[in-house]
């Protein structure tokens, strides 16, 4: 009897032992494979595709995936690190495939991939080296049993199964310089490759041997920052606080009530003392009312975007510096378009490691959202890149008649010409087409004021703008790549630049 | 017990002397705000103080003195009768005297408390960070068990010796015992305040039990003397 009751509590004590390991493993069952790049293959001045296919079998998964892309200089200890996150929540028996676009520039650090269970254990890592020259080498993308082209050297060539891109996003294909097809795409596959072909994109159908690499740009426009602009406008502006005048009057008014009520109600010191609170919880109301959302109101918010476009391509690549500050040292959500934008953080004048989280919603790709969490000094600084596709094109005919055809949603304002290191003023373009004869009118020097103009220095001083070549550029009121309602102090300036190709 | 709450509230309440105090206070208390309170300024070089905080440490330092002056006697309500002489000149008995008078302060000191409400949630909306509770509840707890030594001391005829004993004690707490080593300088009740909130508010209650009961037994001694010296 002795012995049964020994080995009863010793096979109570095994099962107690086991349990934690059954509530530990409960990921086991979950198969995740993570893809950076198209087959392995990355292009460096691109939006870069991590694939991370997550398959359940007898256990359901919750989690989260985080993508962390580094860059910065150690010695200037200015590195960033911004995490992409995404929840997945997979019921059993399923397969779900999460897809991140990153552009990838900075090659001294890996790209990591990080995958978390809902208890916040790391269930997998993977980090990716992208050290490698090669990774800037052009890449030709082969659908259907299409025999290799010859090609010259310094090309790589890579077979793409149309299972794994069909229905996702046109910027998959963003890393490849042309893609070759053995027939016309059809389906979601077509609809995303007629879209990139839309946006600049080189697709070659049968068995053509002769193609162009070199039409497609980057679309990751490289180390261009703004911070130093964003940063100097933004400490110039004036933090939105209620106004102290005010609230003292407000403050001495209620003091000065007090005192007379309590002086001259004799006699009823109940009926003081009920006046008094109704006059305290009154005054309370008001002034709590009126500085309630003083925090949230005095962030100020200074966005600078340049939209380039070189030569009449089809997409343009949008430059972004942002510079938020709150003197109440808040976090603040803001929200992008996915997969054609990109926000890295900046705060190059921080020590330490600047860190900002991107959550990137599944469900609702149209916007997603950046977390931003104030620096110790109470700033975030953004840098983002994207493509947009603006349809303005300029052309200077050889007659003197500069030709605009404006096919965008937005209204050009005070639209100069640049040609010979000499300004021309045309006004403002709107939607049409606008022909100016300007051999009439006299070519004069450009003189832009504020933050504008400061804004226009800018660009010149860093060659985006250049008097040896030819441009128009205008601003563009009603555009923002970065968006919220948090924050109601914003001031957003728009250059575009058009390279006109003579 | 009610009558003297009632009683003592209304003499506190219809002072010249209370409300001279309490509006000079107040008065501090808006000059504080306007001071300290942030104003016009740029992103660059801009600085927001913690207004919550040096209008709460303004605050607890002027409730002091209000619980001081309006405890140990009848020094800003010259109507109000003290502890010495509810026990001397009444037939209330000690804990009617110690309950009375210890709930009408408790009741001044709240309705104190309520008055600076606006001024608290302004300095709150406009500071960095600051809990309301965290000026409110040391506030009450400290004046609170301070109160029943405030009562002690109204029980004696001579207050000079006692009211100096006080305010040195109380000096020595605040001022000369920030400088000591740790942990010997949490005795400071800010900086224990600041340190163990909330569970340093327990250290308080431990104060105003001893206070409480040393009141109650002067309450009866004086009473005994009273009937000693009726009978005799």
């Amino acid at each position: 009897m002795k012995t049964l009751r020994y080995l009863f509590l010793l096979i109570v004590l095994v099962i107690l032992l086991i349990l934690p390991i059954g509530f530990a493993s409960s990921q086991i069952g979950t198969d995740i494979q993570i893809e950076l790049g198209i087959n392995g293959l990355v292009r460096i001045g691109r939006w870069n595709p991590i694939l991370v296919r997550v398959s359940t079998f007898g256990i359901p998964f919750k989690g989260e995936i985080v993508v962390d892309i580094k860059e910065g200089s150690m010695i200037l200890e200015n590195i960033r690190v911004t995490s992409l996150k995404t929840s997945v929540d997979l019921p059993i028996y399923s397969k779900k495939d999460i897809l991140f676009l990153v552009p990838l520039s900075d090659m001294r650090y890996p790209v990591k991939v990080s995958i978390f269970s809902d208890d916040g254990r790391l269930i997998k890592t993977k980090d990716y080296e992208i050290k490698s020259l090669e990774m800037r080498w052009p890449i030709i993308g082969l659908i259907g049993n299409n025999s290799l082209p010859y090609t010259q050297r310094d090309i790589r060539i890579t077979m793409l199964d149309p299972e794994l891109i069909s229905g996702k996003p046109f910027m998959i294909f963003d890393p490849l310089d042309l893609l070759i097809m053995e027939s016309p795409p059809q389906g979601d596959m077509g609809e995303s490759i007629e879209k990139w072909r839309d946006w600049g994109g080189n697709v070659v159908v049968g068995e053509h041997r002769e193609f162009n690499l070199s039409s497609r740009a980057d679309t990751y426009p490289g180390r261009i920052d703004f911070q130093n602009l964003v940063i100097d406008s933004l400490e110039s502006e004036v933090i939105p606080l209620p106004s102290k005048g005010f609230i003292s009057l407000i403050l001495f008014i209620y003091i000065l009530l007090f005192v007379v009520v309590f002086y001259y109600v004799r006699r009823l010191f109940l009926l003081k003392i009920l006046i008094a609170i109704i006059l305290s919880l009154s005054f309370s109301i008001a002034l709590f009312n009126i500085t309630s959302s003083s925090k949230l109101n005095s962030t100020v918010m200074t966005q600078f975007n340049l939209i380039s476009n070189r030569g009449n391509n089809p997409f343009s690549v949008v430059y972004n510096g942002t510079a938020v500050f709150s003197p109440y040292s808040m976090s603040i959500r803001l929200s992008y378009e996915p997969y054609n934008t990109v926000f890295w953080v900046g705060g190059g004048r921080e020590k330490g490691i600047a860190k900002t989280t991107f959550v990137i919603s599944q469900n609702n790709q149209e916007l997603s959202d950046i977390l931003l969490e104030l620096s110790p000094d109470r700033r975030g600084i953004l840098r983002g890149w994207g493509i947009k596709r603006i349809g303005v094109n300029a052309r200077l005919l050889k007659n003197g008649v500069l030709y605009i055809e404006n096919d965008s949603p937005y209204l050009l304002k005070e639209v100069y010409l640049l040609t010979g290191g000499k300004y021309l003023y045309l006004g403002d373009i709107k939607r049409g087409e606008t022909r100016f004869d300007i051999r009439r009118i006299n070519l004069s020097t450009v003189k832009i004021e504020g933050d504008k103009g400061r804004f226009f220095s800018w660009a010149k001083n860093n060659d985006i703008i250049s008097d040896k070549r030819d441009y128009i550029f205008g601003w563009i009121d009603d555009f923002s790549l970065l968006n919220t309602t948090e924050i109601h102090n914003k001031n957003s300036y728009t250059l575009y630049i058009m390279e006109m190709k003579r | 017990m009610m009558v003297i709450i009632l009683k003592d509230l209304e003499a506190k309440i219809e002072s010249y002397g209370m409300l001279r105090f309490l509006g000079i206070s107040m008065f501090i208390f808006f000059l504080l705000f306007l001071i300290v309170a942030p104003g016009f300024q740029r992103v660059l070089g801009s600085f927001i103080p913690n207004l919550i905080l040096v209008v709460g440490i303004g605050e607890f330092l002027i409730f002091l003195i209000f619980t001081i002056l309006s405890t140990i006697g009848n020094t800003l309500s010259e109507d109000e009768r003290t502890v010495r002489d509810l026990a001397l000149g009444s037939d209330f008995s000690p804990s009617n005297i110690i309950i009375g008078k210890y709930t009408s302060f408790i009741l001044h000191l709240v309705l104190f408390l309520i008055l600076t409400l606006p001024i608290n949630l302004v300095s709150l909306n406009l500071s960095p960070k600051g809990d309301i509770m965290a000026i409110y509840l040391p506030i009450l707890v400290v004046n609170g068990s301070l109160g029943s030594w405030g009562l002690f001391i109204s029980t004696m005829k001579d207050k000079r010796f006692a009211i100096l004993n006080l305010s040195i004690l109380l000096i020595s707490l605040l001022v000369f015992t920030v400088r000591l080593p740790y942990p010997w300088r949490l005795i400071n009740p800010i900086l224990l305040m600041i340190n163990y909130y909330p569970l340093a508010l327990l250290y308080y209650l431990l104060i105003l039990i001893p206070g409480l009961a040393l009141t109650f037994w002067r309450i009866k001694y004086l009473k005994r003397v009273k009937d000693e010296t009726r009978d005799g």
